[in-house]
């Protein structure tokens, strides 16, 4: 069985009176340890559909339809508590701008202890020990004086971590990252790719990895899935779908990226 | 809630233009003389023959508020009108050329700002200002206008609208430079340098009409703050003199009676809270409007 | 955070100039010579003194000269006899000033009791009906005059149910009432004041309090928290009002020169020894050395008031005690 399961899952904002359709009937499958790639423009509805997942979208703007199947229980009909439970604990986000996704006034070991005695149970000493631990391997130098450090001490990539860490260090079974590098310089971008590669194999992570950058895709995913306007236009192994796109919209997508790539090519 | 808060603007509105109507046609509308005493007729409550019963000296109370509203209207507006001259013309000054110029004013007006209220309005009120603007009579040409100001209006009641007005400047001067300190760089204004525009034009003609939005938000605003001040003023014995009904004055008055004769402590300042709250939902709905655009 | 601070005292320099140019200012634009005044109201004032005050005004000299002399004796605190009793215009501020103090210390207390979680429901559920009244109530407050308040209540709570104290800090027996008492009895008094004062500073804040709450939490780290899985309560209160609060600070600081001018009004409806009272005498009794001397405190008080704000800020907020980036 696979661990994650969406079928036909719709979001819809009314802006202005007018119902606007984020996402138009998407269905994909997740097996445990595989990286699925969920690809396209801005505004193609890859955010959303990650956020909807857990019910994250604040729900009187938008409304939220659909089934979606994880390790067996329903997200989108299940009570709060338990969906709780499973936020941060079993499924885990990792967001695009880590400067602003991180809490300004609290330390990051603050921060990343939160995660852990919320979803491991450990306490005090032992939790912090855990953080520690964390944040070493995610790659953060002297890790146990950083902790008492805020946010804003920290470069954009070492957020990135640090929001990694707090992800990672409940022990999640999927890992949602939202355009996780876009936000950084190109050289970190290689740096946090490779992190997450590590993570997920060591691990046997199963990820959702939202990017419109190929070049992302092509290093992590098993699998991907271009979606535009709202719905999935196309959807399999990364090989297969890069060298030969059966659709007409990936089709643009690759050759809008060979001209960048010709370009910058040039001296 | 927009559109709770559009109502309410509405309603605001609406409210404005009665008082206005109240104000202008109160010799019509007032059922007796405001300053007409009439002892036997003393502390009369609410009847059918005065509506808002009568004070201590058997005025009519409904009577004197109706005048009230003129006091109010007029002090509250033109203290307005002096605080957005005065604040223009320093944030102009200030956001225009910055530098030493800057920072002198600004500090100046953290300096006015810094100290409360009341405190600068009472101090101000304790130098006589009546005597000083008489004094300016002799100074030739502005001698001329004050006399002519003097003779519309009671000279006690232009002491109190220079004194409000020029208490409330300093926000408008803070408002007005930090729009021109955006404006300055903006592309139109460079191209009207280029033009060869002079400065005093690129001020007037150009950046301060953009700066009106925020300042008109602020003025009305501010002229309910500017009724609640004059009426604070006049309740401490220092704006406007009895017999001239003010609400504020009128409260006043009530405060020796407060257990005899509610009346006289409830009309005027419902009159004063009404009008203020008019000003003010009108005030925040004209911020919401321009702050979609 | 240092640099910070020594920035904000530095700014502080110009601006106490500037009130010390203004307290002048207002004694020298006072009609007539200050010791004309002085005769007026007091006949018994004989020519030694009159001759003692016009040196001490130092009113044969030339303006910058008595400035000069003057800001001197500020800086150590003598501000000048008062003409109505001719006592040192310094001992009746200090008189006066703890209980002015008090009443805004706790004015600010309540303003922060009651606005701050006004404001944070009306945020967590915006558009609700709880809402809608938290907006009412705050226009209203906006636009009702404290002294109008301030009757109404005397009225009513004084007058008519007999609950509170209508007038005065004590009662009449109070020297007789053992410490307890003593400070209850001050406590009772204060009740009605205190909240008059209040008033003001409670629609302001509830409504600033509701639009940090609101915009903090559209904030990422909110939604951060919430994908962590963490209840809600924890979301809004520990992630969400810990960074609402900040701006708060600062606009508690702001609130200051209102405050201290609203103990004018409430002190003098119910007849409270305070320094607001003792303004609205000076005025009235065009007794210029103490209003004068009052301008200035009031000014530096304030300014004092916010450069506590500033570090009560500087402190609370990482991003400004922790510094940049390492």
């Amino acid at each position: 069985m696979p661990l994650l399961s969406v079928k036909d899952l719709r979001v819809a904002y009314t802006q202005e009176g007018e119902p606007v359709r984020a996402v138009d009937g998407v269905s994909f499958e997740l097996e445990r340890g595989e990286v699925l790639a969920l690809v396209g423009e801005s505004g193609s509805g890859k955010s959303s559909v990650a956020l909807a997942l857990t019910r994250l979208l604040p729900i009187p703007p938008a409304t939220v339809s659909g089934l979606v199947r994880f390790d067996g229980a329903d997200l989108l009909s299940m009570p709060l508590e338990p969906l709780r439970a499973i936020r941060g604990g079993k499924i885990a986000y990792v967001f695009q701008e880590p400067a602003t996704s991180l809490n300004p006034v609290l330390t990051i070991g603050e921060q990343v202890e939160e995660t852990i005695q919320l979803h491991t149970g450990a306490r005090g000493v032992g939790a912090t020990q855990a953080a520690v631990e964390w944040l070493t391997r995610v790659g953060i130098a002297s890790a146990e004086e950083r902790l008492h450090s805020y946010p804003h001490e920290f470069s954009g990539g070492m957020q990135q971590r640090v929001m990694l860490a707090m992800a990672m260090a409940a022990r999640p079974a999927l890992l949602i990252a939202d355009e996780p590098t876009t936000a950084l310089d190109v050289t970190i971008q290689v740096q946090i790719l490779r992190l997450l590669r590590d993570l997920q194999r060591t691990l046997n992570l199963s990820m959702l990895l939202i990017s419109h950058d190929l070049t992302v895709v092509e290093r992590i995913a098993h699998r991907v899935a271009v979606m535009s306007e709202g719905a999935i236009v196309e959807l399999g192994p990364v090989a297969q779908v890069l060298k030969q796109p059966a659709h007409p919209y990936t089709q643009a997508l690759l050759r809008a990226r060979a001209a960048m790539t010709l370009r910058s090519a040039r001296p | 809630m927009s559109l709770f808060k559009n109502r309410l603007a509405a309603a605001g509105a609406v409210v404005l233009l009665l008082l206005a109507v109240v104000a202008v046609c109160a010799p019509w509308i007032a059922p007796y003389d405001p300053l007409r005493v009439s002892l036997p007729d003393a502390l009369l409550s609410p009847s059918g023959a005065h509506w808002l019963g009568t004070d201590q000296l058997g005025r009519d109370v409904l009577s004197r508020l109706i005048y009230g509203t003129r006091i109010s209207l007029v002090i509250g507006i033109l203290s307005v009108g002096i605080a957005v001259i005065v604040g223009s013309l320093v944030g102009a000054l200030a956001g225009f050329y910055g530098g030493w110029l800057d920072g002198l004013l600004m500090r100046f007006v953290d300096t006015l700002l810094s100290i409360p209220t009341i405190f600068l309005l009472l101090a101000m009120i304790a130098m006589d200002p009546a005597e000083r603007l008489q004094q300016l009579e002799t100074v030739p040409l502005l001698g001329g206008v004050c006399r002519a100001v003097f003779a519309a209006l009671d000279p006690q009641i232009v002491v109190v609208m220079s004194v409000i007005g020029l208490m409330s400047w300093m926000g408008v001067a803070r408002l007005v430079r930090a729009e021109l300190l955006t404006l300055k760089e903006r592309e139109f204004v460079l191209a009207a340098r280029v033009l060869g525009a002079s400065s005093r034009r690129l001020i007037f003609a150009h950046l301060l009409p953009n700066a009106v939005a925020p300042v008109l938000v602020s003025a009305t605003l501010g002229v309910g703050g500017a009724i609640l001040t004059e009426s604070v003023l006049s309740f401490l014995g220092l704006g406007v003199q009895p017999p001239t009904p003010s609400w504020g004055s009128i409260l006043n008055e009530g405060r020796g009676t407060l257990g005899i004769a509610w009346w006289l402590t409830l009309s005027p300042g419902a009159c004063i809270l009404v009008t203020v709250l008019a000003f003010n939902l009108l005030g925040e709905g004209l911020r919401e409007r321009f702050a979609r655009r | 955070m240092t640099a910070y601070l020594v920035r904000r005292l530095l700014a502080l320099i110009p601006v106490l100039f500037w009130i010390t140019v203004i307290s002048f200012g207002v004694i020298k634009l006072a009609p007539g010579k200050p010791t004309d005044a002085a005769m007026a109201f007091n006949p018994k004032v004989s020519l030694e003194a009159r001759q003692r005050m016009e040196q001490l005004y130092g009113l044969d000299q030339p303006v910058a000269m008595q400035y000069a002399k003057w800001l001197g004796r500020v800086v150590r605190l003598d501000f000048g006899r008062s003409f109505l009793d001719d006592r040192p215009v310094g001992r009746k501020i200090v008189e006066r000033l703890p209980v002015t103090l008090t009443i805004n210390l706790c004015s600010l207390l309540l303003v922060l009791f009651i606005a701050v979680p006004l404001g944070v429901r009306a945020a967590v559920r915006p558009g609700g009906a709880f809402d809608r009244w938290t907006t009412v109530f705050v226009f209203t407050g906006y636009a009702t005059p404290s002294f109008w308040l301030a009757l109404l209540c005397l009225a009513f709570f004084g007058v008519q149910l007999r609950w509170l104290p209508i007038s005065g800090l004590h009662a009449l027996d109070y020297e007789s009432f053992p410490l307890i008492r003593q400070w209850l009895d001050t406590a009772w008094h204060l009740i009605l004041p205190v909240t008059i004062a209040a008033f003001g500073g409670l629609a302001g804040v509830s409504r600033y309090m509701r639009s940090s709450m609101t915009e903090v939490l559209t904030q990422d780290y909110i939604r951060t928290a919430r994908a962590k899985g963490l209840p809600e309560r924890r979301v809004l209160f520990h992630h969400g009002l810990r960074n609402a609060l900040l701006p708060i600070i600062t606009i508690l600081g702001l609130s200051l020169p209102d405050l201290i001018g609203g103990s004018v009004i409430a002190e003098t409806i119910f007849s409270i020894p305070g320094m607001g009272r003792l303004f609205y005498e000076a005025v009235m009794a065009r007794d210029y050395p103490v209003v004068m001397a009052l301008v200035t405190v009031g000014a530096v008080l304030t300014m004092l008031g916010n450069l506590l704000a500033d570090v009560a800020y500087a402190f609370a907020d990482p991003r400004i005690r922790v510094g940049g980036q390492s």
